[in-house]
């Protein structure tokens, strides 16, 4: 094989020395083994009498190039003259043999995602320690070692070539590009496969686009989101950093009140009215606490309303303050929540009144194993209520959060699954 | 920067922009009672009791 200027090779019309049909030798003058398209024959294209060295053994596959079809790969026109079905390390890939006559042989490699643009090197790859191989200062990683067997072949090629033939594969891999390892018993190859863009085979043979997202990827395709993962990580860290400062502002008009009230346990409801509280701020958030720490076995529901004296508008909102506890088999227990809290949003700013509805109740129908406790409670149930003003929500705080993070994390994970996919696929 | 990224940082910074006008309105979605964007919950006209 030589890029070296050498004389347009006469394509021959011969007839098949097997089956009589009419076939092309498209590169006469390099082909070495002829194998007719339409019985399988291996016919000898050095022989003028193209004796028959190989018959067909299985039925014939069409390539989905067909034999003869020229296209622009890489700026250069080639010709498809030979086709290849291959297997091996669990995988399976077409080899397509393409010819200029005047930059010689290359090959087309076809695992049915991508395409990769193989080239027979002159030289010997070096060992540079852990099992990796440089050459022309570029570093591949070993990927695996299998044998490969020829499955299917059509068309002509430069060297003896049948179905069954085995030789044992090393490839080694850097992301866009390959380096792959042939010998057999009588010869070491190396060959560089370089993958080609998506799109660029498939219009320079006419065939139809293939999907970017799905199929297994080749142990040396590239993440498609490679460079943009770290930028966006980077991007998302300054904007989580701008997001915490943003939140540890403090309002200035961040203050807190407190009163207490009291309920009586299955009592009438009891109403108090604790004001003024002003808001100064245009808008601003509220969140009313309250503390029930002696509740036993009983709760207390706290209706609120917050009222603007002017207006009489009033923002409502309802919680429960609660305390159980019980022996069963598994020993004490206890659950509910004596410090429940209420929270407004975007109170328009002015003077309020909160007005501070309690209903205490006592818990006796002690349902399944539960045992209401020994100890007696209080008739009346203290309750020290707590009012913030200018409260900082952290909902928003967590929404803004997961919408920063999730491109980064989605890229991330686009990656990594890529990654994992690229390994196991370990052929081509 | 890719195109991506550009509407990335686009994006946080709507983001950090939304942020910042829900925090100085005291706004949470997520509330019990007050203004949202669109409406206003938990919020009845003059019923002082």
């Amino acid at each position: 094989m030589s890029d070296d200027p050498a004389p347009t090779p006469t394509v021959r019309a011969i007839n098949c020395t097997s089956c009589g049909a009419p076939i092309s030798l498209r590169a006469a003058g390099y082909s070495v083994s002829l194998i007719c398209e339409h019985c399988g024959s291996t016919l000898d294209a050095t022989d003028d009498a193209f004796k028959v060295i190989g018959k067909a053994s299985q039925a014939l596959a069409v390539p989905q190039i067909p034999l003869g079809s020229r296209g622009t790969v890489r700026g250069l026109e080639w010709e498809v003259v030979g086709f290849m079905r291959r297997y091996g390390d669990g995988a399976g890939w077409y080899e397509y043999l393409l010819f200029n006559p005047y930059h010689g042989y290359r090959f087309l490699i076809d695992d049915e995602r991508r395409f990769s643009f193989g080239t027979m090197l002159d030289r010997r790859p070096e060992k540079i320690g852990g099992g990796r191989v440089a050459i022309d200062g570029d570093a591949y990683d070993r990927l695996s070692s299998y044998t490969a067997r020829v499955s299917f072949v059509v068309g002509e090629f430069y060297w003896r070539v049948t179905t069954d033939d085995e030789v044992a594969v090393s490839d080694y891999a850097r992301p866009g590009s390959m380096l792959s390892r042939e010998r057999n018993d009588s010869e070491e190859t190396w060959t560089r496969n370089e993958l080609l863009p998506f799109g660029e085979v498939e219009t320079a043979f006419g065939l139809a686009k293939r999907s970017r997202l799905f199929g297994r990827p080749a142990a040396h395709e590239e993440s498609p989101v490679a460079d943009m993962v770290w930028p966006a990580f980077w991007l998302g860290l300054c904007a989580c950093i701008a997001l915490i400062f943003m939140s540890a502002i403090e309002r200035p008009s961040h203050d807190t009140f407190s009163t207490s009230v009291s309920a009586r346990l299955d009592g009438p409801d009891h109403a108090v009215v604790y004001g003024p509280i002003d808001l100064p701020d245009r808008r601003t958030g509220v969140f009313v606490r309250a503390f029930a720490p002696t509740l036993d076995n009983s709760w207390v529901d706290f209706d609120y309303s917050l009222v603007e004296r002017r207006s009489q508008i009033s923002y409502d909102a309802s919680t429960t303050a609660e305390f159980y506890s019980g022996y069963d088999s598994d020993g004490r227990w206890t659950e509910g929540n004596y410090r429940p809290v209420a929270t407004f949003a975007g109170i328009p700013g002015g003077t309020y009144d909160l007005v501070i509805d309690a209903q205490a109740h006592r818990w006796t129908s002690g349902t399944g194993s539960a045992m209401p406790s020994y100890s007696a409670p209080p008739e009346d149930v203290p309750i020290t209520i707590e009012i913030e003003r200018g409260a900082f929500f952290a909902g928003p705080f967590w929404l803004a959060m997961l919408a920063i993070v999730a491109w980064p994390a989605a890229l991330l994970y686009i990656h990594i699954d890529f990654g994992q996919r690229r390994h196991k696929e370990g052929g081509r | 920067m890719s195109r991506a990224l550009f509407y990335y940082a686009l994006w946080c910074l709507l983001v950090l922009l939304l942020f910042v006008a829900a925090n100085v309105n005291g706004y949470s979605p997520f509330a019990d009672s007050g203004h949202s964007v669109f409406f206003v919950r938990g919020a009845s006209g003059p019923h002082h009791k």
